[in-house]
């Protein structure tokens, strides 16, 4: 995020497109809250009528999979009712004429019937959007990233800020809420194919000879090339690239698209090692488990979506054999043949991230105790931390000036059709997260929502079907079937049905689409084809739910008891 | 005195956390773990609702074991173990802040794997578990712990409060304080007529 979180209360403007903040950050949407109260007016963009729709300044009701067609008519809009900032185009920015170029032929007249948008309401919008004062936010999340024109729509909505000036003074610009708990930090600490710590690109020759040396070693036993993201291990075992898998907590035959196809893909592995802290569907089928410490367990920093680092610190001693990550790691490297070896997470924080990402040698574990925090850029242990990017338009691009892109709207991947009529996007929901290997542990939060979740569906297309409230439901694609239940909701656009990764039952991964872009390979999880079917038998599908539900409890708690046996020497 | 527990709607973000609080504060405090709170979503409103210790409480009209009382500092509470689960009070209620659940066969902290007996699609009021014991279940101010509502201060973002007998005038000041000001337009308008 350009901005900080608690900025955003005294934007002038918060235009959400593609995001949910009551489900995916409660803390964000607090804020929004709070800034509504104090005067700033809200835009939201979404196909759903979600929370922050209610308390909007403009709803606009855009379709599914019309992201680019939206975002150009949007710029469009500022280009035509000469809202551009003249002069924060001409002082920072390049490429204004070749984008213009592109945007020119989306006028809302021309893009409303692939974005649903009433042309006078997109003038409005962008108008509201750019005289804002003092500032402008752009909020977004998976509804951007989890579709085929990802990267597009990053660099238009990037665009549409640098035009419009709302952006490089505080409290404005771009607000990537960011989809898993820290993610920054993976990202900030170089869990990355392509960067070490601090976005330093791993095929830079000066990069590789400084963390060479940190390391110890020569720098040609550094990899020479860009390495694989996790959203195409399949496909790349499948070509015989990928033999083994050392996956770090992650469920990714919970959470991953195409769920079923990932499970014939990953049963080819010669080794698959997992390193988590509780069985999930993937440990299960691990060669080897390596036992994690959980949250609670273990202390360590991470980033909050705005940069700012955090620490925290344990709450009991870890259980039985589990050991900290960076403990098991440093072990088996070790093992491998390059010895490490820590004292604590501190050594771990000043050795390998301060000493060695410029931005971060001001992140002290002294600024963060408590309640403290550390804002990047960091960069002396005098600096407060850095709420707000690029003030005064300096961008980090050679030049400092920012790069206007545009592109033209493609259709999504997998369009509705006859056989399968429904559009299937999934979402997140409060009460559970991600895999549900914490959360669905959590007596507290299954009690409020249990197996096998929900699939959100409008009134008209229940009625359409039969369908109540409650009652259980066939969800299926080409890809696989699974039972779920209706919520029957008028939040929902017609022709669409929103569905959560968490259940393991009522698995919308085993519908999902696998597709990703060939550069952020991210995939099209918000956009799929499948069909919904009323079950006869209510009670029989009841039944059905349980059994299936039991059967997967089942077969974790046996392949938990493996660690209760005696081990024999071979 | 008449206290509840009253919600600003457009402040709900839908995050459940009041019901998680409730249910674990009751659960503590040995009554059932069913939240008192019911989360309403819908386009034109989302808003976490429970009951209004109304005055003249139809629940207590129409209880017939006199498992509900009304206490003189207005809180109307369910004797959980009194109520035989006769479901009149939950019909009766008008804003439908009466939920029936029971402690299952399991007890309290056990796990359990119950065969279905019925689709949930059924009414909550219909529903029927075999060998759990439902009774009327609301809120009570969180009377085991003083009258100190656990909702209230768990909620993100201050939606919910505690509305007594002081909050309640200086909140009808206010606006009887806006009507006069908007009526003062009015009066802007005329104010040079009749005056040479």
């Amino acid at each position: 995020m350009s901005c900080g979180v608690p900025g955003m209360e005294d934007a002038g403007c918060i235009f959400l497109f593609g995001y949910n903040p009551n489900t995916s950050h409660p803390i964000v949407a607090r804020r929004i809250v709070r800034a509504k109260e104090k005067g700033c007016k809200i835009i939201v963009a979404d196909p759903r009528f979600i929370e922050t729709s209610r308390i909007a300044d403009i709803y606009m009701p855009m379709r599914n999979g019309s992201n680019i067609a939206f975002l150009n008519s949007f710029a469009y809009s500022i280009i035509e009712q000469d809202l551009v900032d003249k002069e924060f185009i001409k002082e920072h920015t390049n490429g204004y004429e070749d984008f213009v170029k592109i945007i020119q032929n989306y006028s809302p007249e021309k893009t409303k019937e692939i974005t649903g948008i009433d042309p006078k309401m997109m003038r409005e919008a962008a108008r509201m959007y750019a005289t804002a004062e003092p500032s402008a936010i752009i909020g977004w999340g998976m509804g951007v990233c989890q579709q085929r024109q990802n990267v597009e729509a990053v660099h238009t909505c990037a665009a549409i800020a640098c035009i419009s000036g709302q952006i490089g003074k505080p409290n404005s610009g771009v607000a990537p809420v960011r989809g898993q708990n820290n993610v920054q930090g993976a990202c900030d600490m170089g869990a990355l194919p392509n960067f070490f710590p601090g976005y330093q690109s791993v095929t830079d020759e000066k990069n590789k000879e400084k963390f060479a040396k940190a390391w110890n070693i020569d720098p040609s036993q550094l990899s020479d090339h860009i390495g694989y993201k996790v959203s195409v291990v399949g496909p790349l075992i499948d070509e015989g690239k990928i033999h083994a898998f050392y996956n770090m907590g992650e469920d990714p035959l919970q959470t991953e698209p195409d769920t079923k196809h990932l499970a014939e893909q990953l049963s080819k592995l010669d080794v698959f090692i997992c390193q988590d802290i509780f069985m999930t569907q993937s440990v299960a089928i691990a060669d080897v488990v390596l036992p994690a410490t959980s949250w609670g367990e273990h202390e360590g920093t991470f980033t909050a979506c705005d940069r700012t680092f955090q620490r925290f610190t344990a709450a009991v001693p870890p259980k039985g054999e589990c050991r900290h990550d960076w403990a098991i790691i440093a072990d088996l490297s070790t093992r491998m043949g390059h010895p490490m070896h820590y004292r604590d997470t501190k050594q771990i924080w000043d050795e390998e991230c301060r000493a060695l990402w410029p931005a971060a040698y001001g992140a002290t574990y002294e600024k963060m105790a408590g309640v403290g925090h550390a804002q990047w850029p960091c960069p002396t242990l005098d600096h407060p931390g850095s709420p707000d990017l690029f003030l005064g338009g300096k961008f980090s691009k050679p030049d400092g000036r920012a790069v206007l892109m545009g592109h033209d709207f493609e259709y999504p991947s997998e369009m509705p059709d006859d056989d399968y009529p429904l559009i299937l996007c999934t979402v997140r929901e409060v009460g559970h997260y991600s895999c549900r290997s914490m959360t669905g542990n959590c007596k507290e939060l299954a009690q409020l929502a249990d197996e096998p979740g929900f699939a959100h569906i409008s009134p008209k297309d229940a009625a359409a079907r039969e369908i109540e409230p409650n009652d259980l439901i066939w969800v299926y694609s080409r890809r696989g079937k699974i039972i779920t239940r209706a919520f029957v909701d008028d939040r929902c656009n017609d022709g669409a049905i929103y569905m959560t990764y968490q259940w393991w039952v009522g698995k919308c991964n085993d519908l999902t689409l696998h597709h990703v872009d060939n550069r952020s390979q991210t995939p099209e999880d918000k956009f799929s084809a499948c069909q919904v079917e009323r079950i006869d038998d209510q009670l029989w599908a009841e039944e059905h739910c349980q059994e299936i539900y039991m059967g997967i409890k089942e077969r974790l708690t046996r392949e938990a008891s493996a660690q209760d046996t005696e081990l024999v020497e071979i | 005195m008449n206290r509840f527990i009253a919600i600003e709607p457009n402040r709900c973000v839908a995050c459940g956390t009041c019901r998680a609080e409730c249910s674990e504060g009751h659960k503590k405090a040995g009554l059932q773990a069913e939240p008192r709170l019911a989360l309403y979503e819908s386009r034109d409103v989302v808003a976490s609702l429970t009951c209004h210790h109304c005055e003249g409480a139809p629940c207590f009209s129409v209880c017939p074991v006199n498992a509900i009382s009304h206490d003189p500092d207005g809180c109307v509470r369910v004797d959980e173990k009194r109520c035989i689960g006769c479901k009149l009070c939950a019909i009766a209620c008008p804003f439908g802040a009466i939920h029936m659940s029971g402690t299952p066969i399991s007890g309290v902290a056990g796990i359990q794997y119950n065969t279905p007996t019925f689709p949930a699609s059924l009414s909550p009021i219909l529903q029927w578990e075999i060998g759990v014991y439902a009774c009327a279940v609301k809120c009570d101010l969180c009377a085991y712990d003083n009258y100190h509502p656990h909702c209230v201060d768990a909620c993100i973002t201050n939606a919910l409060r505690l509305v007594e007998e002081t909050d309640g005038e200086s909140e009808i000041n206010e606006k009887r304080v806006k009507a006069v000001k908007a009526s003062l337009i009015m009066l802007d308008d005329h104010q040079d007529e009749g005056r040479e």
